[in-house]
């Protein structure tokens, strides 16, 4: 009885699975998708939008440890040093392969100056005072006079330049698998007429000739990309950004490329800004890898990938800048300024460490697993339990926005609190219950109309009552309801500009200005920090019961220059982080920094692709590896362009929920308002798609509610398979042919299936 | 100096990674745009997407040109001297062709006979078999239908299916030069034609020969580059000069055109939209074409010369989809898009998105007809994109074929096309008639009727003349004042005479003739039916449509009271004020009936419109002329020295205002930057 019983839990299993090939994009699309889709799908998954299938032979040890003394030792490491040219060569003992920079001895392809710098463990540059020029010393150089103490598991090296007068201290520690590098803020001292700029650790740590090591770096741009090791090509410049954006209280907001045409000058789509403090580098996938985290000062550091052949430098390399100073433009007279750098140092407490890693761990999924242990042990993240069957929705309502008038402008209804809970209840009958719903331009005045800081409703949209019961309708099915806005950007008709925009170092009200003239309000102003967090406690006290969703607050840093007010990077982002943290608030976040993940609920609009830079040759999901089954993340409105059967596909590999920007006004009603680009919103166009898109991934996806992913791989050519922790393997396949993957297993063409076996094959 | 230029690098280096902060679904690197109802640039959905990127690895020397043929691509490898075939089905170069005889490549096509390749650099336009065999060689013609002046500099070619060899010289303002299978010449074809400017103009008029001779001779731009379409026709792109502000007012050729076999213009659009540093272009399927810039930005066009999409442009920052030089445009049979950037040396493909295949469906079953079939289709792309021109336009068309005229002239309304909407509107107009005519010669008929009854009836004293006192009594000062327009219509000079002495008219009644004139104005300019409507209601701002009735009117009644003052006029301000009130009477009569008529009339029957509308015009400004006369009592030789006195003063009070006014605007700013500086300073 009990074997038979046994039996038929296998087949039942058995069937189960075969149930769960999933055949969904055969579905209702509209009548112009079908054939087609054979042309772009063959040329979509060899892009850079895609995970490419690489395989990866061993790679052979290219350093050795001779001239160099083994100092600190753990049961994992060795860290050798070499007093001549004060570089580093560390052993992973797991499995012998030595880390390091370049070779002692000066290769044909690098001068002595790039050498000393190459293989120094660390460079800094500093500008004179008086000429405002800059100079770059390598460590190893005779200027820097260096005295090491080494202890059983750290270092300190006291490093002084008389002829230049800057001094500082550098530590090392070696914690397990962990080299940690650093300078605390307070050792930093200037005597002379020069100033510190910048600080490099290890420039060239983990750098390959060309392509001739198998590997890649893992660059933190958009949702995470790959940069394959690659023979020289003539880029004009490699990847450097920021963490966590430009500060525009000091970057000047640099003019798009002029395109001399007939067409507006705003042409090219925004790059991604780096939301996470760290890159990597993978030796040979799944054999040896590093994963760099700055751990202390990411708001001041910038990270840097540059490929083989930018400034005919024939190495791939990846380092950390640590920026105490900054160029900026010094207002003089009304009409004049100079440019010199910034009178006070960056309050910086540098601190870069180095995780190794090896064998199966040695890959961007294993590099995402340690990250996520790091921010689960600091709190940032937290395992979510939400037992959901299904999954959510993301439904942003466009409630109302300024027309540009005859005589003067006049507000636009597009969707009142009726109208929008008529759409939930719609949604909801067709079985899309779980729904955050986000009501945009609900204010007084509309979305871009709104003076700032208001916390009242627009009456023409909806009354204090009838939002209440929108909102409870919603949160009664299952979902959450938010109140939509932007506190950290405002037009010109929003705000007072001189008292309430934040100034830059050279005294300008600090603005982005997009190059567009047909747009209603081209330039948006930056807030003073206290003002947002003014803003946010308001909206925290006065509208208790609602969510918000707080569209440009998560991923904007920077700094104010108000006369006798200043509030350098690091206090703004400390302003915000205590606001939330003191009236224990979590928020919707567009995209959310590093920083803000501890306040966030979801994420709404999580980056799916790379910035499709030349250099970058996968976009793979990093961010999405960490936030999986901790904190919710929707993929780009759908009816903003992401609606086709590959679209769905993506979101399907990337674990992301659907989201949709709808109003129940006709398109048309948009033209000539502020969101006049936003081309689609009207619901009953969408209300098929939305039920259709939601369905076909609400039934893979609903399988693992609530896991994280364990690893994401491309197992052959246009084919990833994604594990999660409950054992369950999504496979997508985006090839035109059915691919089989065992007896049991095959996914059907441009389809995905759910596996159980728990590998990646 | 150097200390200068370290900072500016510097500067540039900490300046240089700025980024808007916004990021939205689209996943390409360039925004699509359209254009919109009111032909303004919108953004769309995307069409196409970066694909794979092709040669990244330096084959390629400053290429010029490439072909797409038959799955392979043909590149012109100009800095090699080669021509370089690429096979995207294994992705491999499979071969050169050309080493050795090539000098530099500039121009390339390939048909079913071999590859023929226009050399600048050994002034030759070469046939090269497949294998490699060269089989022709063009050299500058010896014919007498070739330009004695002109050198031969082939830099593109273009071969029809039937072997009619198209070559595309530097300079040639001749025109393309055509060559027949063997290579023979026959002729220059298609030819831009030569644009004088205004000076240019009237440097004609007033110069002597020997003036004329020193200038230089006015030649027309040569073209640039050439695509064969399926049809067998020519595609042209000319280069335009520098695109100033200045010369987009004055642009007077289009960069892109198609050509029948006469070498004529088919496009059917007069101005097109366009980018003066156009380097190529390409013909796709169904009247379908893509032009490149070498800025990177890439037009399509419909058959008609109509935008449908464009998007990429110039590059900063290495990202896919952009180009610091393209220099060549091709495309597959499956619409895939190869671009070519000279500088960097790559082919960058671009594949359509499901929005750009579902949009070229629609436009092709518009064109052979399927218009059921296409409305779906355009309902879809509407919803994709409720602002775009395009859409709106060819669902209105789909409507139009489909005889649902109603609904058609709608969408033309929306997008502003008068030519369709006025079609429909005949439509409508016809089909109106043709089932109410019935009724309409019956009323008519049954009215003639009664009207003959009455007057039968009033003859034979049955019925008395009806004489209505009371109302007449009521509406008296109205009337009188009113009766004095419908005179001045039929008798002005005797009505003249009687406001003169002050008997007819007063300020008020003028006063109100006057705001009514304003009313007629206004509502003739918002009012008029879609079809013959002047301006667009919706962007127009009221002011100076106000200002345009009123300032004149103002300067000419102060102006015609202040110089006849002292040229010895005899009629007082108020004469003057009160005259060319009534001078307004054909306008304030006649007008209202054209605006009426407006909504009845098709563009079929524009010129009535026009006509009435003229004749109303010379009509009041005859009786505002009249009115100085008799007012004055001036001769007419004094009248006309009069008129042209008072319209100098209109001119010179607008200057001086402006010169008061740009004046007073300086001593504010003046004052405004003191206060700043002084804030600033303390």
């Amino acid at each position: 009885m009990f074997r038979l019983n046994k039996a038929a839990i296998c087949c039942l299993c058995a069937f189960l699975v075969i149930t769960l090939i999933y055949t969904g994009a055969s579905g209702g699309e509209a009548n112009v998708s079908e054939n087609n889709e054979v042309v772009n799908a063959q040329y979509e998954i060899n892009t850079n939008r895609h995970t490419l299938f690489v395989e990866s032979p061993a790679v052979e040890n290219r350093f050795s440890t001779d001239n160099f003394q083994k100092k600190l030792e753990s049961d994992i490491l060795e860290v050798w040093y070499s007093e001549e040219s004060t570089s580093i060569r560390v052993v992973d003992k797991r499995s012998g392969y030595i880390w390091g920079c370049t070779q002692e001895e000066q290769p044909e392809n690098l001068n002595k100056k790039w050498h000393a710098k190459a293989n120094s463990l660390c460079t800094i540059t500093y500008v004179n005072k008086e000429t405002n020029k800059e100079e770059e010393v390598a460590l190893s150089e005779s200027t820097l006079r260096k005295e090491v103490l080494w202890s059983d598991n750290s270092a300190l090296f006291k490093v002084s330049g008389r002829r230049i007068g800057i001094s500082f201290e550098i530590f090392m520690e070696l914690d397990g698998d962990r080299l940690i590098i650093g300078i605390d803020d307070g050792t930093v001292a200037e005597e002379k007429e020069n100033l510190l700029k910048s600080v490099i650790f290890l420039n060239f740590f983990g750098s390959t000739e060309q392509d001739s090591v198998p590997g890649y770096f893992l660059i933190p741009d958009g949702c995470g990309a790959l940069m394959r090791f690659r023979e020289s090509r003539a880029y004009t410049s490699g990847f450097e950004k920021k963490v966590y954006g430009s500060d525009f209280g000091v970057d000047k907001v640099a003019e798009q490329m002029n395109l001399n045409g007939n067409r507006t000058d705003d042409y090219a789509t925004p790059a991604n800004q780096v939301i996470l403090p760290l890159y990597g580098i993978v030796h040979g996938e799944n054999q040896n890898g590093i994963l760099a985290v700055i751990e202390n000062g990411a708001e001041y550091a910038s990270i840097s990938a540059v490929p083989s052949g930018v400034s005919n430098i024939d190495y791939n390399r990846a380092y950390i800048t640590f920026n105490y100073r900054q160029f900026y433009d010094k207002r003089v007279s009304k009409s004049r300024t100079v440019t010199v750098p910034q009178e006070e140092l960056n309050q910086i407490d540098a601190e870069l460490s180095f995780r190794f890693l090896s064998g199966e761990e040695a890959n961007y999924s294993g590099m995402a697993l340690r990250y996520s242990e790091k921010l689960l042990e600091e709190n940032i993240i937290a395992k979510k339990e939400n037992n959901r069957e299904k999954i959510p929705v993301l439904i942003n309502i466009m409630g109302s926005e300024v027309k540009k008038g005859f005589l003067r402008n006049s507000l636009s209804v597009l969707t009142t609190a009726k109208q929008a809970m008529n759409i939930s209840s719609l949604l909801a009958k067709s079985g899309i219950d779980i729904q955050t719903l986000l009501f945009s331009g609900g204010l007084s005045g509309g979305y871009s109309g709104s003076s700032y800081g208001t916390v009242r409703f627009e009456k023409k949209v909806g009354s204090s009552e009838e939002f209440k019961a929108l909102s409870d309708y919603v949160k009664k099915n299952g979902g959450d309801f938010a109140l939509s806005l932007r506190v950290s950007t405002a037009n010109k008709d929003q705000i007072n500009i001189s008292s309430q925009a934040a100034l830059t170092r050279s005294k300008d009200s600090a603005l982005y200005e997009i190059p567009n003239e047909t747009l209603m309000y081209p330039a948006e102003y930056y807030i003073k920090p206290p003002l947002i967090t003014e803003y946010v406690d308001k909206i925290n006290n006065e509208l208790p019961a609602y969510s918000v969703n707080f569209e440009d607050l998560g991923y904007l840093l920077y700094s104010d220059y108000t006369r006798n007010r200043q509030i350098s990077r690091k206090q703004s982002k400390e302003l915000l982080t205590d606001a939330f943290e003191k009236i224990g608030l979590k928020a919707y976040f567009s995209s959310a920094n590093e920083y803000m993940l501890p306040y966030t609920k979801a994420v709404t609009s999580i980056p799916v692709t790379n910035s499709q830079y030349m250099y970058e040759t996968d976009t793979v999901p990093f961010l999405q590896m960490i936030l999986k089954g901790r904190i919710d993340y929707y993929a780009p409105y759908s009816n903003q362009g992401f609606y086709s059967d590959l679209s769905v596909l993506k979101m399907i590999e990337y674990g992301a929920y659907p989201s949709f920007i709808l109003m129940e006004a006709d398109n048309f009603e948009i033209y000539n308002t502020p969101i006049q680009n936003m081309f689609s919103l009207n619901f009953e166009n969408w209300e098929e798609n939305i039920k259709d898109i939601y369905h076909r991934v609400n039934k893979v996806l609903a399988q693992v509610e609530d896991c994280q992913i364990l690893f994401h791989r491309t197992i052959m050519d246009g084919v990833a398979a994604v594990g999660y922790s409950n054992g369950k393997t999504i496979y997508i396949n985006y090839n035109e042919t059915a691919v089989k993957l065992d007896e049991s297993l095959t996914i059907p063409e441009y389809n995905c299936a759910v596996g159980d076996t728990g590998n990646a094959f | 100096m150097r200390k200068k230029i370290m900072a500016m690098l510097s500067l540039i280096l900490a300046f240089s990674i700025i980024f808007a902060p916004e990021a939205r679904a689209s996943e390409s690197t360039a925004y699509t745009y359209t254009m919109s109802v009111n032909n303004e640039w919108i953004r769309t959905l995307d069409a196409y997407m970066p694909g794979t990127v092709y040669f990244y690895d330096g084959t390629l020397l400053s290429p010029e040109d490439l072909f797409y043929y038959d799955g392979k691509l043909y590149i012109a490898d100009t800095g090699n001297g080669r021509i370089v075939i690429y096979d995207l089905e294994t992705n491999s170069v499979i071969g050169t062709v050309g080493e050795g005889t090539l000098v530099g490549p500039t121009g390339i096509f390939v048909t079913g006979d071999g590859i023929y390749a226009a050399d600048k650099g050994s002034e030759t336009v070469y046939g090269i078999s497949h294998e490699g065999e060269i089989l022709l060689e063009i050299k500058r013609p010896d014919s007498y239908l070739f330009s004695d002046v002109s050198q031969f500099i082939p830099s593109k070619v273009a071969v029809t299916s039937q072997g009619v060899i198209f070559v595309c010289g530097e300079g040639a303002y001749e025109g393309l030069m055509q060559f027949d299978k063997s290579g023979e010449f026959q002729g220059y074809y298609a030819a831009n034609t030569a644009k004088i400017s205004f000076t240019e103009r009237i440097e004609e008029l007033f110069f002597t020969e020997e003036q004329m001779e020193t200038l230089l001779t006015r030649t027309p731009a040569p073209i640039y580059n050439l695509d064969i379409s399926d049809r067998d026709l020519v595609y042209s792109i000319t280069q335009l000069e520098a695109n100033t502000a200045w010369s987009v007012v004055s642009k007077t050729e289009n960069a892109v055109k198609y050509h029948n076999m006469a070498g004529n213009d088919i496009l059917s659009k007069t101005e097109i939209e366009d980018e003066a540093n156009f380097t190529d272009i390409a013909s796709y399927e169904n009247g379908i074409s893509f032009a490149v810039s070498s800025s990177g930005i890439i037009y399509e066009y419909d058959e008609n010369g109509d935008v449908i999409f464009s998007f990429g442009g110039r590059d900063t920052s290495n990202r896919n989809g952009l180009f610091t030089s393209a220099s060549a445009i091709d495309v597959s049979e499956d619409g895939v898009i190869y671009v070519l950037d000279r500088e960097r040396g790559y082919i960058q493909a671009f594949f359509p998105t499901d929005f750009a295949i579902s949009t070229h469906t629609a436009l092709n079953n518009i064109r052979t007809g399927n218009y059921s079939q296409s409305e779906d289709i355009w309902l879809e792309l509407l919803k994709l994109n409720g602002m775009s021109l395009v859409a709106h336009s060819g669902y209105g068309k789909s409507l139009y074929q489909q005889q649902r005229f109603e609904e058609a002239a709608e969408q033309f309304k929306i997008v502003n096309d008068k030519h369709y909407y006025s079609e429909c509107m005949w439509e409508l107009r016809n089909q109106w008639l043709q089932n109410n005519l019935i009724y309409i010669i019956s009323a008519a008929a049954i009215l003639l009727v009664l009207l003959y009854a009455r007057r039968l009836l009033i003859k034979k004293g049955i019925l008395k003349k009806r004489n209505n006192k009371c109302i007449q009594r009521l509406s008296r000062p109205f009337k009188v004042q009113w009766s004095y327009v419908a005179a001045m219509i039929r008798h002005p000079i005797d009505e003249l005479y009687y406001i003169k002495r002050g008997w007819h008219a007063s300020v008020k009644s003028a006063t109100v003739i006057y705001i009514a004139a304003f009313a007629v104005y206004v509502s003739d300019m918002f009012f008029r039916s879609f079809t013959f409507s002047v301006i667009d209601t919706d962007n127009t701002s009221p002011l100076p449509i106000v200002v345009m009735f009123i300032v004149p009117l103002i300067l000419w009644v102060i102006g015609n009271s202040m110089v006849s003052a002292i040229n010895e006029g005899e009629g007082s301000f108020k004469n003057v004020y009160v005259s060319t009130a009534y001078a307004f009477s054909p306008y304030l009569v006649f007008a209202p009936i054209i605006i009426i008529a407006t909504y009845v009339f098709t563009l079929n029957e524009a010129f009535l419109i026009h006509f009435s509308w003229a004749v109303i015009i010379l009509w009041t400004a005859f009786l505002l002329c009249m009115s100085l006369k008799e007012i004055h009592n001036y001769t007419v030789k004094e009248s006309v020295k009069v008129i042209f006195i008072t319209l100098f003063f209109m001119v010179m009070a607008v200057i001086v205002c402006v010169i008061v006014f740009l004046i007073l605007q300086q001593v504010v700013t003046f004052i405004e930057d003191l206060y700043n500086e002084v804030t600033y300073r303390v």
